[in-house]
């Protein structure tokens, strides 16, 4: 056995406080917010964090990555690993040190033995392996199904570890399995169905749920990273964005994902602090490479030049966001700068190609998801496909039958999408968006697409690793089937008084540190 | 009265059983699936396929048509298909929400629309009537949503009196609970108070040109006994029934104004449902909704025979 270029690492008794004091541990550098909103004082205990969110909490589909789930499932939950929100590399937290074999197709992960869930029962080997199994369960909507139905075995080999083999290598890949398939308690997962039960090993346990209203967590004293500072959360669903933002006026602590143009409401009040986190969406247009004219690669490309990305930023999300190329981070190893800015806004070379391609006047049936600000990022495309003499038509979709659409692959010529999971693997995200992955909506899935994502998965240590990822990207901005247009971080904004808020890599709201000032 | 319902029953009944067939089949009528709002955007196919058999979703649907009409009849509201929760529990934990807005702004829509009203409807002239009509057209013409967005950035943003977002209930704390009901309620009742105004205003003027408001001024009956007994009473009958319609409308209201101000009701509920393709809430809210407009029908046709008694409910 030898070690992987993720490492191996051992942070036995890591308590939460060491954080705040500056120690080495789980959250040390996953800590995103700057400098000005960090804790200056020491940490004061008791309290209730109120937070408002648009969406619902999710205890039916903790094992999946969803948008209502992201305050609340580290704080019940806790996962193996989280990815460190700066390096996106792995950092342990029921996981004490992992393993990898020369071929990268064994993994070893070894666990704490001092874990005990909610309801007293101690931790060990058989829950990991129970909570894996539940990501291979259809029902439970992980997208992380397709990557553990690659494992060829996971087992226990000893009460606190578990060994995974596979014909493929299994790290990177792993650590996002590891980060979203959070630890759950097998005697009481059916009762996460209705929420009736929803017991974790987390800092916080579960105290109750109206759904579509509110949830409430209370301190788990017995914690094994040491107690929490708050004595409870609360979250609030505000459906209503701007009833959202006036929440934080007195009624929340934090609220969790502004809209950008509420943001500016804020802007030069000294009672709210609004600032990005980690994690975000994707708003990708994707085009059917099988439905003529688009099935011309001059035409795909025209498009990527004709889009005004920096025009989308200013107009649309206040200024907050990214023009990035690629679908993954772009700080990853292999993500040049000649991939991230590919498609930089040319409306002469635009109509070039579209003169190559013989598609002048062309019409351009689109498909737009009727999702925050995907309406207003498409009035905006409309106007740049025009100025290059195409003719896009476009009809807004409600999200329910969109992403019935988007699951059979079926979205017309070309659409506009909103995809999230940002912060995973490259090697990931290929397999797991519904933009990329097999049977995708632009029914691109050609062998050498294939075999480069098999090159990028079957990686081991970075310069291979982003050798691979540069050569997927090249293809794939060349092939156009799929154009990042934005890349947006969530926004939030709290109140003064609360401090020691920690994200990962994928924007998971970690509150065993925070407290109220 | 037990003879007057007792006519109405079986119309009622074919009503709801109408109501029943059209909530179950219109909200599957629009696209979506709940199987995949569970299983999310990112779901496969398969993973669809599995939730959808998992919830019942793929047997006939004329079989679930029965199987739901047949519950709800031995009083089994069903589950939520997305949080699996008893129906009736959900709607039960926003009920009192919903209710006190709606009592609330009932209330100041009648004492707002009679007073109003009877302003409107007495006879002056001159600039005075003007200001009058001209304040009732504003109000009939703003929405409530724009009424509800100035309110809040007056009185709780600009002045920060009030509390502009949440709810804390009257029944726990009377006090507070009507700081945070006062600018919802207010939003909700002033269009419809504008319009029973309105009514009550044109009717007064109806029943001043009538003889026997002549006879009783010619008998010398003091003027305000005339526009209390003889005006006002004959002309209450119109704004009687048109308030039980205005309890409609402030139900429907509340969906928009619950939203801006960020109460837990059954309107945000039942949007919310709606969206995520809840079609077992969606379909106990359409029905809930239309028990509610015909129990309010009756009583504004009990009140209208107390009021004139020219009617006769057993007629």
């Amino acid at each position: 056995m030898k070690e992987t270029g993720i490492g191996k690492a051992v942070f036995a008794g890591l308590h939460r406080r060491d954080v705040l004091r500056g120690g080495a541990g789980l959250a040390g550098s996953l800590m995103l917010l700057p400098q000005a909103l960090r804790a200056q004082d020491a940490p004061k205990q008791g309290g209730t964090l109120r937070i408002a969110q648009s969406a619902d909490i999710q205890p039916n589909n903790i094992l999946a990555g969803r948008e209502g789930n992201n305050s609340f499932r580290h704080n019940v939950f806790d996962s193996l690993t989280v990815l460190d929100s700066e390096t996106g590399q792995p950092r342990p937290v029921l996981a004490t040190e992992w393993e990898s074999s020369e071929d990268g197709k064994s993994f070893v992960i070894r666990i704490r033995d001092d874990v005990t869930f909610h309801s007293g029962r101690a931790m060990d080997a058989s829950d990991v392996i129970f909570t894996l199994e539940q990501v291979l369960v259809p029902e439970n909507a992980s997208q992380m199904r397709p990557l553990v139905q690659e494992w060829t075995s996971f087992e226990a080999t000893g009460d606190y570890e578990i060994t995974i083999t596979s014909e493929k290598a299994i790290a990177p890949r792993v650590f996002d399995v590891l980060q979203l398939a959070v630890i759950v308690d097998r005697e009481s997962f059916e009762g996460l169905k209705d929420g009736s039960q929803v017991i974790g090993t987390g800092p916080f346990k579960f105290a109750n749920w109206v759904p579509g209203a509110s949830a409430r967590f209370e301190k788990n004293e017995d914690y094994w990273g040491g107690a929490p500072n708050l004595d409870a959360i609360e979250i609030s669903v505000i459906s209503d964005p701007t009833a959202m933002a006036n929440a934080i006026r007195g009624r929340v602590d934090l609220v969790v994902g502004l809209t950008p143009r509420d943001q500016v409401m804020f802007r030069g009040d000294p009672n709210v602090e609004v600032f990005e986190g980690p994690g975000g969406q994707f708003f990708p247009l994707g085009i059917d490479v099988t439905a003529a004219p688009f099935d011309n690669k001059a035409l795909r490309q025209a498009i990527g030049y004709a889009i005004d990305r920096e025009r989308i930023i200013e107009q649309v999300f206040s200024g907050s966001g990214e023009t990035v190329d690629v679908w993954w981070r772009s700080n990853a190893p292999g993500s040049t700068e000649a991939i991230n800015r590919h498609y930089s806004y040319d409306p002469d070379k635009a109509r070039e190609l579209i003169a190559e391609a013989g598609a002048e006047g062309i019409d351009v049936p689109m498909n737009v998801i009727a999702y925050g600000p995907v309406p207003a990022i498409y009035e905006i495309v409309q106007n740049n496909l025009r100025e290059v003499g195409l003719n896009p038509t476009g009809q807004i979709m409600e999200t329910a039958a969109f992403d019935q659409g988007q699951t059979a692959g079926e979205l017309g010529p070309v659409f506009m999408q909103v995809h999230g999971l940002q912060g995973f693997s490259a090697a990931t995200l290929v397999d797991a968006f519904p933009a990329l992955r097999p049977g995708n909506p632009s029914k691109f899935d050609p062998p050498r697409y294939r075999e480069l994502k098999d090159a990028l998965q079957a990686a081991q240590g970075e310069e291979d690793f982003a050798a691979a990822l540069t050569e997927l990207a090249e293809f794939m901005l060349d092939e156009a089937f799929s154009h990042v247009l934005v890349k947006a971080p969530p926004i939030h904004a709290k109140q003064p008084a609360l401090s020691g808020l920690i994200y990962d890599n994928v924007g998971y709201l970690h509150l065993g540190s925070a407290w109220l000032g | 009265m037990l003879g007057f319902l007792a006519k109405r029953l079986p119309s009622v009944v074919l009503m709801l059983l109408v109501t029943a067939v059209i909530a179950f089949f219109l909200p599957r009528l629009g696209g979506g699936d709940p199987a995949q709002v569970i299983a999310g955007p990112d779901a496969t196919l398969e993973q669809v396929q599995a939730v959808r058999e998992q919830m019942g979703l793929d047997r006939p649907m004329i079989v679930q048509f029965g199987d739901w009409l047949g519950n709800v009849m031995t009083g089994d509201l069903g589950t939520s298909l997305i949080s699996n929760r008893p129906v009736a529990q959900l709607i039960g934990a926003r009920l009192s929400s919903t209710l006190e807005l709606a009592i609330a702004a009932s209330l100041l829509m009648i004492v707002l629309g009679i007073g109003l009203g009877i302003l409107a409807g007495s006879a002056r002239k001159g600039p005075g009537r003007a200001m009058i009509d001209s304040s009732l057209s504003v109000l009939l013409a703003t929405p409530p949503h724009v009424t509800g967005l100035i309110l809040i950035l007056v009185l709780g943003i600009s002045w920060q009196l009030l509390p502009v977002s949440g709810e804390v209930s009257v029944l726990d704390d009377p006090l507070t609970g009507l700081t945070y009901l006062i600018m919802p309620a207010f939003a909700l009742a002033l269009p419809q108070a504008a319009m029973i105004a309105r009514l009550i205003a044109a009717r007064m003027a109806q029943v001043r040109q009538e003889e026997f408001v002549d006879l009783a001024i010619a008998k010398g009956v003091p003027r305000r006994r005339i526009v209390i007994s003889h005006i006002l009473r004959n002309s209450l009958g119109t704004a009687v029934i048109a308030t039980g319609i205005r309890i409609g409308e402030i139900l429907a209201g509340a969906v928009v104004i619950e939203a801006i101000f960020a109460r837990q009701g059954l309107g945000m509920f039942a949007v919310t449902s709606i969206s995520s393709r809840d079609y077992e809430v969606v379909q106990i809210i359409v029905l809930f909704a239309v028990v509610i407009a015909v129990v309010v029908h009756f009583i504004s046709e009990i009140l209208l025979a107390a009021l004139d008694p020219r009617i006769r409910l057993d007629a």
